[in-house]
């Protein structure tokens, strides 16, 4: 009898211990996942609507403590509607299911990049679903695979305005650079020279 | 008497030759159109109406772009019959329409012989009555989310990364349905949102639902989801 719950007993403990998170999606689907998560919460208006209307960059880990967080995403806006820097924290379980949201003063206030038609939201899930789209090219898998934060910037390609999504990947020296037009239509992509 | 059983015979062999002629059908749309197929005579009775054919393949294949928003409006028995000999150019003669999901060559020939016999608003028996919708998985499903939703949102569709079954929805990391929360559930966030994010997508010319549909879909969420 003892040593049936003996066995029992380090069954149970050993079913602890290995109950932590095993990511099952890569970061860059949180970051995708983050952009939709913002929209969602300003439908609901849980949070200032320069989340979605002015990103500037997500940052995205995955989290190695126990279940059922598995994921952090920080999105950074550069002009909340309050006036004060803002950033929001999201939480993700392994499948990529919220789990939380947390609005924490702090990052930076910078210029208003007036993105139009398309928000900056948008912007960054278009260029977020031709990493999606494309893991399993040679060229993107990395950024796909080991992705660590985006920055939205303004750039000019031939002239014209375009949505700039520069995605750094932890195994990489290099960004990828992802031209989106205004409209949200892709423009092209490149590995920074 | 052989002359005679000369005779008889080659009157008999010229009377069945005389009595194995036919009639050929007219068709409306000219020589060199395709049949699509005739119909039998209980769907004659009990399906040639605008209810049947509305429900089968306007609704489906075609009011899902052709609606109140779209240039060419299918969805109103009037509208369809002032545009009868446009869908019939469309589907029939050049095969540009629809232009997301062809019809089967069964709805085609339904079509074609609705269309052939004046598309009349009622068939000479009354048709079935359509169950309404309720608030069911299953009802949703076969009143609004097949119909409306998955001309995009199949395996092959631009949709494809949200499918809407309901395990799909469960589990869909956009909480596209939170059994209980209808006000939070992503599904009734995208059908009543006013922007270009709605769903179905006004700038493709989809309508949007009605707001008792959306009702509908509301009480289904809020009772659990099942």
């Amino acid at each position: 009898m003892k040593t049936t719950l003996l066995l029992t007993a380090i069954l149970f403990g050993s079913q602890l211990a290995f109950a932590h998170n095993d990511p099952t999606i890569s970061t860059a689907k949180i970051t995708e996942l983050s952009a939709h998560r913002a929209d969602r919460l300003i439908a609901l208006g849980k949070i200032d609507g320069a989340f979605v209307t002015r990103t500037e960059a997500i940052e995205v880990t995955a989290v190695a403590g126990p279940a059922p967080v598995a994921y952090k995403s920080i999105v950074s806006q550069t002009q909340p509607q309050s006036g004060q820097p803002i950033q929001l924290e999201l939480q993700f379980d392994h499948d990529g299911k919220p789990l939380s949201f947390k609005v924490l003063s702090g990052g930076t206030a910078g210029a208003d990049m007036m993105w139009s038609p398309k928000n900056a939201g948008e912007l960054i899930e278009n260029g977020m679903h031709y990493v999606l789209d494309n893991s399993s090219d040679a060229m993107i898998a990395p950024y796909f695979k080991d992705f660590t934060k985006l920055v939205l910037i303004k750039g000019t390609l031939t002239g014209k305005d375009v949505g700039l999504v520069q995605v750094t990947a932890s195994s990489q020296a290099k960004r990828l650079n992802i031209y989106v037009n205004l409209d949200g239509t892709l423009n092209s992509v490149a590995v920074e020279p | 008497m052989n002359f005679v059983f000369r005779f008889f015979s080659l009157a008999v062999i010229a009377g069945g030759l005389i009595s194995c002629n036919y009639t050929r059908l007219k068709e409306p749309t000219g020589s060199g159109v395709q049949n699509f197929g005739d119909l039998k005579p209980e769907e004659k009775l009990s399906m040639m109406n605008y209810s049947f054919i509305n429900s089968k393949i306007l609704q489906p294949k075609c009011v899902s772009c052709h609606g109140s928003s779209g240039d060419v409006s299918l969805e109103s028995y009037d509208s369809i019959k002032s545009n009868l000999s446009k869908i019939q150019e469309a589907v029939f003669t050049e095969g540009t329409m629809p232009k997301r999901g062809a019809l089967t060559s069964e709805e085609k020939r339904l079509l074609w012989n609705w269309i052939r016999m004046g598309a009349p608003m009622q068939s000479s028996k009354p048709p079935p009555e359509v169950e309404p919708m309720i608030a069911t998985y299953e009802s949703i499903r076969s009143h609004i989310i097949e119909p409306k939703c998955l001309t995009c949102h199949n395996p092959a569709g631009e949709g494809n990364k949200v499918p809407l079954d309901r395990q799909g929805l469960l589990d869909s990391p956009l909480e596209l349905v939170l059994p209980g929360n209808a006000d939070e559930s992503g599904l009734i966030i995208a059908l009543e949102r006013k922007d270009d994010k709605r769903m179905p997508p006004a700038k493709e010319g989809y309508s949007a639902l009605k707001p008792e549909q959306i009702q509908i879909i509301r009480e289904w969420i809020n009772n659990g989801a099942n």
